[in-house]
């Protein structure tokens, strides 16, 4: 192996080593966390080095020992859940000291199963062979089980129980999809020949497969109708590990789909409308859930559904523009998730409640985690001046320019009930004041826990005033799908 | 080989019917053996030798590691199976239907589109449907870990018979897989009974 390829290796490596490296120490919370840090460091460090030699010799993609394929849209992926980690144990050092506390023998393990969850997510990024890819991929998914259980009480069990449960059959039918292509092609199916290999599928053939991908990575994404696990794990789970759920977890989904599904729906009309029908229902269904909801983690998460299923049917149409602002929104989905659930989760580590009435009875007074929900209620609504708005009204156009305006109409339509729905909860619990009920605000606020939920937004806003700063980035994923498709 | 199916999908009725957890679990342990012996078998007849080391990773993991764990989990909780979403009777009749038809019918669809796979094919693909009928129908923790094995038997099953000559690496991967995925569904079932246990321990003794 020459240096170029240790380098490259170090984004996956890093962190499992630094992983097993923690749970052998049985170190405290500080030592984890710091080792924790060192390690994602080193995964950034990697990803970039390659990103600098993708970007500066003007490469589609690099496959270091044939065994691996690193395109511009795994740059993209790696980037988002290396970062993304970052701020999760930033915000768990304060999270879970506090909130946590019953568990402090475990915080060592808490740390460890993060650092191979996301070791396994950049292996998954990584890898060219599908057999080999799904290893990891559902690795990664597995170990998150037990940062959603980690606070051990029936509701996190039991929503740890449904994740583990519903995940894992779910993904099991992409197996089932890479096993028929590699049965009717007779050769190993990888994301570099995946689009001479469907060639060789009868029609029936292919819209099984397709099926079989669609089932496994709408699940793991969380789209309707396998979303089931979705709610109460992002509920139960700590709020930093919401925030990994929702900013890296499902977006391995996405991963699965668009280097499997997006080929089949470029080659086959039914597959494209089938992705469109059903991540409509997500748009809708996940935006009128979320009107009802009384637990703020429960309503920032079906507006999550409703947010995914814009990034599904933008990423599934061909055009350039489509693939680009689909990679925007799932970008953009990370920063605003992020944001929301940091604020929710500064929230409850005040109070100590999820429920909105028993946080607005406490009547808060936390002015950086007001605006923080703000801001993350009007970018889901897909308002000026925040980079969804630019995503969102890029994938309306794209959906209107294929004749899909019926989808694009749904869209506008949900992101402006996913507002309302946010709109509402934040104004009364920030606003509406009762005469019966008397402040408590004596729990200060740790700095790093507003500073977690601050960064967020202010990206969303820095984004949406100058887009181009990450222009290559997107332009290079979106040029990696096409490459794919072709 | 056609016996060994039918004995293998009986075992697969037992353990997703049975009222009583434990024999459900310990169903799972002939279950395992027979697809030991089939592959032990067809490895034999097709001349594909590298069925017997997956053969005997399967007869430690399928057949006695994993039903053996289950058994252990039973022992902090009633062995008797939570009310499922339908009525038992209605279950079992669905289940012989679903068993007996749904072979017929593969093996028909097998040899019109997949005519290249080994024999056990039909047997695994009918497992995993009947897995998926079980992971919506129950509602037991312990019910629902038992079809997450038969689905994962079944798909196991699905794999070998279509791809024999597939690398030992990815089988030995997707087994680590299983065994991780297992073992995470026993921490949270056995963390989740003793809850249980410890509730009712409280609620006794507040009673009294």
């Amino acid at each position: 192996m020459n240096f170029d390829n240790f380098i490259y290796c170090l984004s996956f490596v890093a962190p499992l080593v630094i992983g097993i490296i923690i749970f052998v120490l049985r170190g405290n919370l500080k030592l984890s966390a710091a080792l924790s840090i060192i390690s994602v460091s080193i995964a950034i460090f990697s990803t970039y080095k390659i990103w600098q030699k993708i970007s500066q010799e003007g490469l589609k993609y690099l496959q270091p020992h044939k065994l691996f394929y690193i395109d511009g849209f795994s740059i993209l992926m790696q980037f988002m859940v290396e970062f993304v980690s970052i701020f999760v144990i930033l915000f768990s050092l304060k999270e879970i000291s506090k909130l946590y506390s019953h568990r402090n023998d475990k915080f060592h393990a808490y740390f460890s199963i993060l650092m191979f969850s996301l070791g396994f997510m950049n292996l998954a990024f990584s890898l060219d062979n599908l057999f080999f890819l799904y290893i990891p991929f559902e690795l990664s998914s597995i170990f998150v089980v037990y940062l959603i259980s980690f606070n051990l009480d029936k509701n996190s069990l039991r929503a740890g129980f449904i994740y583990l449960l519903m995940v894992n059959v779910g993904i099991l039918f992409s197996l089932l999809g890479i096993v028929l292509i590699n049965y009717h092609t007779g050769t190993e199916v990888t994301i570099s020949n995946i689009s001479q290999s469907i060639t060789f599928l009868n029609k029936n053939m292919a819209l099984l497969c397709a099926a079989f991908f669609i089932i496994g990575f709408f699940t793991k994404a969380g789209l309707l109708p396998f979303h089931l696990w979705l709610p109460p794990a992002y509920a139960e789970a700590p709020s930093a590990i919401t925030v990994f759920l929702a900013g890296a977890v499902t977006k391995m989904g996405f991963y699965g789909l668009v280097r499997t599904v997006t080929v089949f729906a470029f080659n086959m009309e039914e597959v494209k409308i089938l992705v469109l029908l059903l991540s409509s229902l997500s748009i809708f269904l996940g935006a009128i859930l979320a009107f009802n909801q009384k637990d703020i983690k429960k309503l920032i998460a079906y507006c999550s559904i409703s947010e995914m299923g814009f990034i599904a049917s933008a990423l599934i149409l061909d055009s350039y523009t489509a693939k680009f602002a689909g990679l925007f929104h799932l970008f953009n989905h990370t920063l605003m998730k992020g944001a929301l659930f940091f604020a929710a989760g500064a929230l409850i580590y005040l109070y100590g409640s999820r429920k909105i009435e028993e946080i607005r009875a406490f009547h808060p007074k936390a002015p950086a985690i007001m605006i923080t929900f703000f801001i993350g209620a009007l970018a889901v609504g897909g308002m000026p001046p925040f980079s969804s708005f630019l995503s969102s009204l890029s994938i309306i156009f794209a959906l209107v320019d294929e004749k899909f305006v019926g989808v694009a109409f749904i869209m506008s339509l949900s992101g402006l009930i996913s507002l309302l729905a946010l709109l509402r909860s934040v104004i009364s619990i920030f606003w509406l004041r009762e005469e019966n009920h008397t402040a408590n605000n004596n729990v200060s606020l740790p700095v790093i826990l507003v500073i977690c939920a601050l960064f967020f937004s202010i990206v969303l806003i820095a984004l949406g005033i100058y887009p181009e700063f990450l222009h290559n980035l997107f332009h290079r994923a979106t040029l990696a799908i096409i490459n794919i498709n072709h | 080989m056609e016996v060994i199916y039918i004995i293998f999908l009986f075992f697969t009725f037992v353990a997703g019917e049975s009222r009583s957890l434990k024999f459900a679990s310990y169903s799972l342990i002939p279950q395992g053996l027979l697809i030991f012996l089939s592959l032990i078998i067809a490895g034999y007849i097709n001349n594909h030798p590298n069925f017997y080391i997956i053969a005997v990773v399967d007869l430690l993991v399928r057949a006695l590691l994993m039903p053996a764990s289950l058994i252990i989990l039973l022992r902090v909780r009633f062995q008797r199976e939570e009310k499922p979403a339908i009525i038992h009777p209605l279950s079992i009749a669905l289940s012989i239907v679903l068993l007996s038809v749904g072979y017929k019918f593969i093996d028909t669809i097998k040899i019109m589109n997949f005519p290249n796979t080994l024999s056990f094919f039909t047997a695994g693909a009918t497992a995993f449907i009947y897995g998926m009928f079980l992971f919506l129908s129950k509602r037991d923790m312990i019910k629902m870990i038992i079809s997450f094995f038969i689905i994962e038997n079944g798909i196991h099953l699905i794999l070998l018979s279509m791809l024999p000559n597939m690398g030992k690496a990815v089988e030995f991967g997707l087994t680590i897989n299983f065994i991780v995925a297992v073992g995470f569904f026993i921490y949270i079932t056995t963390k989740f009974n003793l809850l249980s246990v410890r509730e009712l321990i409280k609620k006794i003794k507040r009673e009294s």
